[in-house]
Order: structure tokens, then C-alpha cells, then sequence
């Protein structure tokens, strides 16, 4: 019995030893919390690839003033307690910053052991909290291109420039999380303000199966647009099936990572995707280098996915080009709310951050659909600024 | 009439996972829990042989289908019949094992992307109006044939083959059906490959005109309900279950709030347990020897 | 030389008093070991060992239902979810202070039980699983209902706890909370299993037949069975909310019930000590692979994989225990040690 407990202890106390993290090498240390597997990894996956070949090619190339950029990818799934989890190891592990890339449920327990432990958080690919908002926390920051009410705020009146008159019978899609469904109430507030008829609302649950009779209930009510403000799966399984209904008006959602892959196999003209990323079918230069790197370091999902993380990449790296040490949490977070980083054409404008607003001074969007007379995605509306007070 | 015809498709749809449940439970006295994820893996075979054989085009689905049939051979003869012995729930818990691990193994074969298998075919789901008010799509027709078809079938087959009739009899009662010279476990094995052959059908009609990504697989959740209805023993009852789920979940869609469309299944599932647990069709003595 | 007379006789009674002097010391030095380990180690893995205790309160309360009374259930997120919401209402939005938020949601637990235990006198074995699984969804979608109605988007923030003038804000004090409170669960349970509720659920798992007519009041157990555990489950999500400080639906999946159905399998039914073994198994096996994998160093395509391949062990985990080993680990271990013995 003694010698039970004995062995039991033993591996006990290398099992403790064996799961301590250990603090690394590098000068530069950014842990990263994305969803890799689970229901969401397909939003959030990409990101995290964007992210790992950004860094990769900069560590290539000497990394930052010689110092080579240290990255802890985990993957939490996006549960809340994983989330939590990876978040202490990260602190074990004395990290300069935490990036997350995953559902919101993770985000209490990024937001409460980050600040505890005094470590900047910056929100990469999800939808921002709250809290980098004016006035900002001073520990959370916001890279992600969708904001729940500046969306509408640019949408609305866009619907109503693009219906040149007409009058506008309104439907709203949403997923039913909180989230989506309070951003659709803002837009609804905003659409009944301009003057639009609300024609329907709906909440859709995450795991339909069939999304014809959700498409049939706004095809009978007479909606001759339709915006929607929620996952990607909701909005394009509404779309198609209000397409295999013959439905002819206009549908308009937030261009998620998915999206300009989605237009191109598609091939409608009636959806329109707004965001704040500008897609490859502009060619960019920075476009080019995107699919350069991505070949080199083997990314799986294709390259049109990848501009949402490459973005917040390009920012991450402005910060710590910025901060000369940025393992001086005092510094790192002084130097952040100074970020003006160039966004070589990807997004409208620059980031700035300022110490009350962690979000950015301005936010722009851009408008696609696919054109069937060229035989490629048109932009329907060039960069639109939306000031964010 | 719109509502109508969506409800009849989502009933094919259904009734296609319904069968499959209702095959296993005659042989093996189980629920199988994967077979969600096995519908989504007749989804993903078609998806990838679609992609190295485009040329095919709708022969690639006879032949997904008769691959994932033999897959359901095989799951039977590796993980369900060493498990004879031992409780049914273990056994349940063996098939909730392996469907983790069949998504797990989809994502790493296929990553989570959402795959759209039809555009790699070429082939397009258009709209067609078929009556005034009505619109379906080209999958939509194709699940209603597909789903008829698959059920006619079976229907001759049970009652009327040899095989049919040996497969009635050691549902049954496998004692004297082995007694009369029928080899059970060749039943159950074929039983099994059956249902998979169904669900695969259902996965492949689902991936086809929905999408294709391994969270389709929660689906099978929804489709016990069907099975539940319309009396898990009894196949006269997988379509009039299938009926009363997808009328409950898109009136309730209608004329409640879209968001009971996802526990509307679940409700009429705890109803019939508390009011009549052995389904609209199903045998009453079930319930004892369970 | 003295074994070859067997364990009682006289002359092997010296050896046997020595032993379970040796036996006491060298569990009074383990037991201090541990009382100051979490004073030494990372914040992380003194993390890892709460969530332990935690998911062993839980994992209990699922192996009684299943393992001692012979009950099926796959509501188990469920009840945890009706553990944290209630936390969520009670201590959040109405104040309530830590123990009477525990002792309400335990209560909470129970009065649910009742109702899912009500079935269960006319339902069997899958028509019982299926029914609980129904209960899960139905509760997770009130909790959803409840998180948008109030306005909480992205979950609801419990504030740390306070156990009269201590405040449960580290893992430290979180660790000692929870070990004894484990403790007396533990005690509590094996305790249980021994009386007359115990004896009457065996006999109802085994052969509830005959259980009745050896005049064990078959619907009366079984509804104790479900009352104990769904109360049990309902304050283990009632601590854990407290612990994560952080509520939300999204957390109480099928799978999370399944991750528990996995603990008390492989851990070894109908046994307190496989609930823990088990617990401890599932919680901290991720964790070993992932740094398993670090030190074998990742590359690109191969990490992402890896993610997946986690994701799938624990299937294949599952299904090999069932089928070869169905009294888990700690069959695993009876076996072993058995064998080393001699």
C-alpha cells in the first residue's frame, strides 16, 4: 500500500513538472489563443495561418532589430474554460502580449486573466468587446474589421443609396447569438429612422438544417432587400436558398473571411458583401506578397481568407516595430496607443489608436459583388469612412 | 403551397436519416449515434471523388454510395459485434466514441472548410418552378425521387427477397432465426452497411444542396426524433415521423419564432416518450426489453 | 520465507503492523507534499489540477447515476448548464453571497432531477438517454433565451467569491476550497454507496426485478438517483462558474457530455475513486499531448493536424476502453497490480 502511494506520488510530481510551461528564448514573446479546431475553426483558422506566415517570413528575413519573434500558438476551441487555461500558461510563460482569434465565449476569461496579469490583449479576428471602444480599456485593444453598430451605420444608408428611390421592404437575418442579433436591432433602429419598411426580422439557430423555410417566410413577405449581420453560414445558407427560391431582390452581409471565395463560386449578381478588408480581386501588391508567402509556408485554406489575419499580422508588427522594448509591459502598452500603422492598402485607412479609443479613429468600408457581364467581382462602393466617436 | 413543398422535402430529407436509425435498431437493438457522422463522411466521399473524377458527374453517387456501405460493414464487424456481450448502453457509448472519431478523422482529411461539392462536379442547383407559388431546386426534386426511390426499394426488398425476409426474422427474433440456418451477424453486417448506404444518401442530397463542413453532422441529433415518432423499430413509421418533425419544426418556423425550429424536434421527442415512447408505429413490447 | 504461510499467520503479523505504520507515514508525507505544492508551481498547471477537482465533483455525480444506480443519462451539460445560470441569476443579479448561491443551485439541481427522474419510472435504457438528451437541449436554449433577453452577448461575469473573510481570488486558495471540499464529497459518496440508498440502486442496476421483490422500492431509488446526482451536477456547475468567473451557453455542448460519459468509463464505473481517476484522466490528457507534441517540435501542415488528432484520440480512447477494458482504468489497474504482486 505504501509503495502505491509512493509510485502514485512519483508520477504525480513528474506529471506537475513535465506540464510546466517554460519561459522561452526569445526577447519577444506573443501568445496566441485562436480557435483552430472546433465548430468555429473555420473562421478562425485562417487567421491563425496569416499570422503564423506573417511571422515566419519576418523571422526569415532577421525578425525585429535582430531579435526573432516568438509565437505560442494554443488552440482553445473556443471554449471559455480552455481559453482560460492557455491564458495562465501564456502568463507562466511571461508573454509581452495575448492575441486572440476565436468565438466570444472566450473572451471573459482572455479579458479578466490578461488584465490581472497586466498583459495588452489584442482582439485579431473575433468581434470586438466593448472594451477597446472610446473610452477604451487600457489593456484591450481591437484589430477585427466588424464593429456592431458602425457596420449599420454604414450599411443603412447604403441600401438606401443603392435603391435610388424606391422604397426599401427591408429584411433582417440574423444568427442566433446574442451578438448578431443585437447587431441586426441597431440596424433595424437605424433602417426605421431612414424611412424603410420592416418587412421581417428573423433569428436563425445555429445548426439548421434546412434554411428554405426561413427563406420562404422572407421571400413572402415582400422583401426586396435583405441585410444580414451574422456568422457566415446563416447569411450565405439564407442567400441560397432565397436563390433556389427564384427570389430576385438584393441580399447584403458582412464580408467575412469566406466571402470573396463565396462570390467567385457563386456567381450571382445579387449579393453584395461590405467589409473593411479590400479583396484580391483588386490586386494589390499586397495582395501579390499574401499569396507569395502563403505558398511558402504551406497554408491550407486559400489565400482570399487570410486578408482579416494578415491585416491584424501588419499591425502586431507596426506595434512592435514601434516599441523598443516590448517586453516592458509600461512601454509596450505606451507605444500601442500610438499606433498609426500603415494598412498598405488593405483596409481604407491607417489604425490609429489613441489612449481613449483602442478600437481606431476611423473605420472604412468597401463594397463587392460579383458582375456577370465582366466575369469578376466588381466594387459596387469605393472606401467609406465611418467615424468612430 | 411554398410551405408545403418545403415541407416535403425537408420529410425526404428526414426520412432518409430516419431509415438508418430504424435498419440499426431492428438489427442491434442500438442507437447509433454516429450515424450523423457517417452521413457527413457520404458527403465527404462524394466530395472527393468528385474532385479527382469530374468527368463522372452523377455516377459518382451510386458509387459513394456503395463505398460507404461497405464502410458500414466494416464499422459493424470491428466495433459493434465484439461488443455483444456486453450492455446496450455501452454499445451506444461505443458509436458516440466512434463518431468523434470519424469527425476527428474528416478534419484531418479534409480540414474544416466548408466544401461545396456540386461546384467541383459542375453541376448547378437551380431554381425551377414547378407549380404557380412554388419553387424547388434541382436537389430539392432530386431528394424527393431519391428519397421515393430509396424507400420503394426497400419496401420490395424487405418484403418481397429472400434476404428481406431473413433480415425480418432475426430482427425478430435472432435465437430462431439462427436456428433456421440464417447467419445473424451476415444480416446485421448487411443491416448495417444498409443504413449507412441511406444516411450517406441523405449526407450526400444534404451536402449537395446545403453545404458540406463537419458541424453537418449534428443533424443525426435532429433525425432521432424522426426515428423516435414514428416507433424505432418500425420502418411504416420513419415516414409519418419524418412528416410530424419537419411539419412541427417549419410551422413552428412560421408561426411561433424561428428559433423553436431547433428544439421543436426535441419537443415532440420528450412528448411522444412521456405519451407514447414506442412511437406512432413502433411494437409496445420494445419498451420492456430494452 | 514468512509468505509462504500466508498473511495471517502469526508469524507474518509483525510485517503486517509494520506495514501499516510504513503505510501511514508515507501517506501523511504524500498528503503534505501536496497541501504545499501549490505554493511551488506555475500558475498553469495548479490551474489544471482545479479543474480536476472540479470536473471530479461532477464526474461523481454522473458515475452514480450511471455506474452505481444503472440509470442512462446524456443530460449531463444540461445540468451543469441549470448549475451555472442559476449562479448567474442568483449571485449575479440578485446578490446572493457564495455558499447560499451553492446550496440554492444544488436545490435547483434536485427539484430538475425530480422532474428528469419522473420519465425515467416509465422509460428505459435509450427511450431514458434519449429523453435526458432532449432535456439538454431544451435547457440550453433557455439559457440562450436568458443571455439575449438580458443582454449578456457574450456571457455573464461572476465576480470572485467570498467565503466569509477570504476571498477566493487565486489558484491557491481556490486549490485548498476545492480539495477539501472534494474531500468530504468523496467521503460522502463512498459513504452513500455503503448505506441502504447504495445497496438498492446496485440492486436496481443489476437486476431491478428482483430488486422489487425483495421490497426495494424500485421508483422511490430511482427517483433518488436522479434527484442526488442532477443536485450534485448543478453545484459543480455552480462552483465551476464561479471558478471560470464566466457564464455563457456556448460552454454546455453534447460534448462536454460526452467528455464526462469518457471520464466515468475510463475511469472505471461505479467507482468513486475511477470518477477521479477519470477526471483526471480527461482533464489533463490534452494538456500532456500538447506538450508532447512541442518537444517533437511542429512544422507547419503537421501542427494544424495535430489539433485535429487530439480532437479524434479521445474517441478512439473511448471506444477501445468499452470494448477491452470496460471497467477502465482502474480495471487496468487492479489487473497490474495484481500481477505484480505475485
Amino acid at each position: 500500500m505504501g509503495k502505491k502511494i509512493i509510485i502514485f506520488l512519483s508520477a504525480f510530481l513528474g506529471l506537475v513538472l513535465f506540464l510546466t510551461p517554460q519561459p522561452g528564448n526569445s526577447q519577444i514573446r506573443i501568445g496566441m489563443s485562436a480557435a483552430i479546431t472546433g465548430p468555429a475553426s473555420d473562421t478562425f483558422l485562417p487567421t491563425y495561418e496569416a499570422f503564423k506566415c506573417y511571422f515566419q517570413k519576418i523571422n526569415d528575413e532577421g525578425g525585429i532589430r535582430g531579435q526573432k519573434v516568438e509565437f505560442i500558438f494554443e488552440d482553445d476551441r473556443g471554449e471559455s474554460a480552455r481559453a482560460m487555461s492557455i491564458v495562465k500558461k501564456f502568463i507562466d510563460r511571461k508573454v509581452a502580449l495575448i492575441i486572440n482569434a476565436s468565438t466570444s465565449a472566450t473572451y471573459a476569461a482572455i479579458l479578466s486573466e490578461g488584465k490581472n496579469a497586466k498583459i495588452p490583449v489584442l482582439f485579431a479576428g473575433g468581434v470586438c468587446p466593448k472594451e477597446p471602444y472610446p473610452p477604451a480599456d487600457p489593456y484591450v485593444f481591437c484589430s477585427t474589421t466588424f464593429g456592431v453598430t458602425y457596420d449599420s451605420e454604414f450599411a443603412i444608408p447604403f441600401i438606401k443609396e443603392m435603391s435610388k428611390g424606391e422604397k426599401v421592404n427591408l429584411g433582417f437575418v440574423a444568427t442566433n447569438i446574442p451578438i448578431s442579433r443585437t447587431g441586426v436591432e441597431v440596424a433595424e433602429k437605424l433602417a426605421k429612422e431612414a424611412g424603410m419598411n420592416i418587412k421581417e426580422k428573423m433569428a436563425i439557430p445555429l445548426d439548421t438544417a434546412d434554411y428554405t423555410p426561413f427563406a420562404s417566410k422572407i421571400k413572402e413577405a415582400g422583401c426586396n432587400w435583405v441585410f444580414s449581420w451574422a456568422i457566415w453560414n446563416t447569411q450565405i445558407g439564407v442567400y441560397e436558398a432565397l436563390y433556389r427560391l427564384g427570389w430576385k431582390g438584393n441580399y447584403l452581409c458582412w464580408a467575412h473571411i469566406p466571402a470573396e471565395y463565396e462570390l467567385n463560386r457563386l456567381k450571382t449578381d445579387n449579393l453584395f458583401v461590405f467589409g473593411g478588408n479590400a479583396l484580391f480581386s483588386e490586386n494589390l501588391p499586397a495582395h501579390q506578397e499574401i499569396i507569395n508567402v502563403a505558398k511558402k509556408c504551406g497554408a491550407t485554406y486559400p489565400v482570399t481568407y487570410m486578408v482579416e489575419g494578415w491585416t491584424a499580422a501588419i499591425v502586431l508588427h507596426e506595434i512592435l516595430k514601434a516599441c523598443p522594448n516590448p517586453n516592458d509591459p509600461p512601454q509596450l502598452l505606451s507605444s500601442m496607443n500610438k499606433t498609426s500603422a500603415n494598412m498598405r492598402e488593405l483596409r481604407g485607412g491607417p489604425i490609429e489608436w489613441s489612449v481613449s479609443n483602442h478600437f481606431r479613429t476611423n473605420t472604412y468600408y468597401k463594397v463587392y459583388k460579383w458582375d456577370s457581364g465582366k466575369g469578376k467581382i466588381v466594387t459596387v462602393k469605393e472606401w467609406s469612412k465611418v467615424e468612430v466617436k | 403551397m411554398q410551405t408545403l413543398a418545403s415541407i416535403l422535402v425537408l420529410t425526404a430529407l428526414y426520412s432518409l436519416f430516419g431509415i438508418g436509425y430504424v435498419i440499426i435498431y431492428r438489427a442491434s437493438r442500438l442507437l447509433n449515434l454516429a450515424h450523423g457522422e457517417m452521413m457527413m463522411l457520404g458527403g465527404y466521399f462524394f466530395f472527393t471523388l468528385a474532385t479527382s473524377f469530374p468527368m463522372l458527374s452523377y455516377l459518382i453517387i451510386p458509387i459513394t454510395l456503395v463505398i460507404c456501405a461497405l464502410l458500414g460493414i466494416l464499422i459493424y464487424r470491428l466495433s459493434i459485434k465484439p461488443m455483444a456481450g456486453h450492455p446496450i448502453f455501452a454499445a451506444v457509448l461505443v458509436t458516440i466514441g466512434l463518431g468523434i472519431l470519424i469527425r476527428g478523422i474528416s478534419i484531418l482529411l479534409w480540414t474544416s472548410r466548408t466544401r461545396y461539392p456540386l461546384t467541383v462536379v459542375g453541376i448547378k442547383n437551380e431554381p425551377i418552378q414547378m407549380l404557380p407559388g412554388v419553387v424547388l431546386s434541382t436537389f430539392d426534386i432530386l431528394t424527393l425521387i431519391g428519397a421515393g426511390a430509396v424507400f420503394l426499394a426497400f419496401f420490395l426488398f424487405i418484403k418481397f427477397t429472400k434476404f428481406g425476409i431473413q433480415m425480418r426474422a432475426a430482427a425478430e427474433k435472432p435465437l430462431l432465426a439462427a436456428l433456421r440456418g440464417i447467419d445473424y451477424n451476415w444480416v446485421f453486417a448487411v443491416s448495417w452497411g444498409l443504413a449507412t448506404f441511406t444516411g450517406s444518401f441523405a449526407g450526400i442530397l444534404y451536402a449537395s444542396n446545403v453545404r458540406l463542413d463537419p458541424t453537418i453532422a449534428i443533424l443525426g441529433l435532429k433525425a432521432f426524433s424522426v426515428a423516435v415518432v414514428g416507433g424505432l423499430d418500425s420502418f411504416r413509421g420513419v415516414f409519418p415521423g419524418a412528416a410530424m418533425v419537419a411539419t412541427g419544426e417549419i410551422l413552428a418556423i412560421f408561426y411561433i419564432s424561428p428559433l423553436m425550429s431547433d428544439i421543436a424536434p426535441f419537443v415532440l421527442l420528450l412528448i411522444m416518450l412521456l405519451i407514447r415512447p414506442w412511437g406512432l408505429f413502433g411494437t409496445k413490447e420494445e419498451l420492456e426489453r430494452v | 520465507m514468512s509468505s509462504e504461510f500466508g498473511s495471517n499467520h502469526p508469524l507474518n503479523q509483525n510485517r503486517k503492523i509494520n506495514e501499516s505504520k510504513s503505510t501511514w507515514i508515507v501517506s501523511l508525507l504524500a498528503l503534505s507534499v501536496i497541501l504545499i505544492l501549490p505554493f511551488f508551481i506555475s500558475g498553469f498547471v495548479l490551474d489544471v489540477m482545479n479543474r480536476t477537482l472540479l470536473a471530479f465533483i461532477a464526474a461523481v455525480a454522473l458515475n452514480i447515476l450511471i455506474g452505481y444506480a444503472g440509470q442512462v443519462s446524456l443530460g449531463h451539460a444540461g445540468f451543469l448548464a441549470v448549475g451555472a445560470f442559476t449562479t448567474a441569476i442568483v449571485n449575479r443579479e440578485m446578490g446572493f453571497p457564495f455558499i447560499p448561491t451553492l446550496l440554492i443551485a444544488a436545490i435547483v439541481g434536485m427539484i430538475l432531477g425530480l422532474f428528469v427522474g419522473l420519465p425515467s419510472l416509465r422509460l428505459k435504457g435509450l427511450y431514458l438517454a434519449l429523453g435526458t438528451l432532449g432535456i439538454h437541449y431544451i435547457i440550453v436554449y433557455l439559457g440562450g433565451e436568458y443571455q439575449f433577453r438580458w443582454n449578456y452577448n457574450t456571457g455573464i461575469i461572476i465576480e470572485n467569491p467570498k467565503l466569509g473573510p477570504i476571498v477566493l481570488d487565486s489558484g491557491i486558495k481556490w486549490f485548498y476550497f476545492l480539495a477539501a471540499f472534494s474531500s468530504v464529497v468523496w467521503v460522502y459518496c463512498w459513504n452513500l454507496t455503503r448505506t441502504r440508498t447504495g445497496r438498492a440502486w446496485m440492486a436496481l442496476r443489476d437486476r431491478d426485478i428482483a430488486a422489487a421483490s425483495m421490497g426495494v422500492n424500485v421508483a422511490a431509488y430511482k427517483l433518488r438517483a436522479f434527484v442526488f446526482s442532477s443536485g450534485m451536477t448543478s453545484l459543480a456547475g455552480s462552483l465551476g462558474a464561479f471558478y471560470i468567473h464566466f457564464v455563457s451557453v456556448d460552454a454546455f455542448t453534447f460534448y462536454l457530455t460526452i467528455e464526462y460519459i469518457a471520464m466515468v468509463i475510463i475511469g472505471g464505473l461505479g467507482s468513486i475513486l475511477g470518477s477521479f481517476l477519470g477526471a483526471a484522466f480527461v482533464t489533463v490528457l490534452p494538456h500532456v499531448i500538447d506538450d508532447l507534441v512541442d518537444l517533437l517540435g511542429t512544422s507547419g501542415r503537421i501542427a494544424s493536424h495535430i489539433f485535429a488528432v487530439k480532437f479524434s484520440f479521445f474517441g478512439l480512447l473511448m471506444v477501445i476502453f468499452l470494448i477491452f477494458e470496460p471497467q477502465g482504468i482502474l480495471g487496468i489497474w487492479n489487473r497490474v497490480y495484481h500481477r505484480l504482486k505475485k
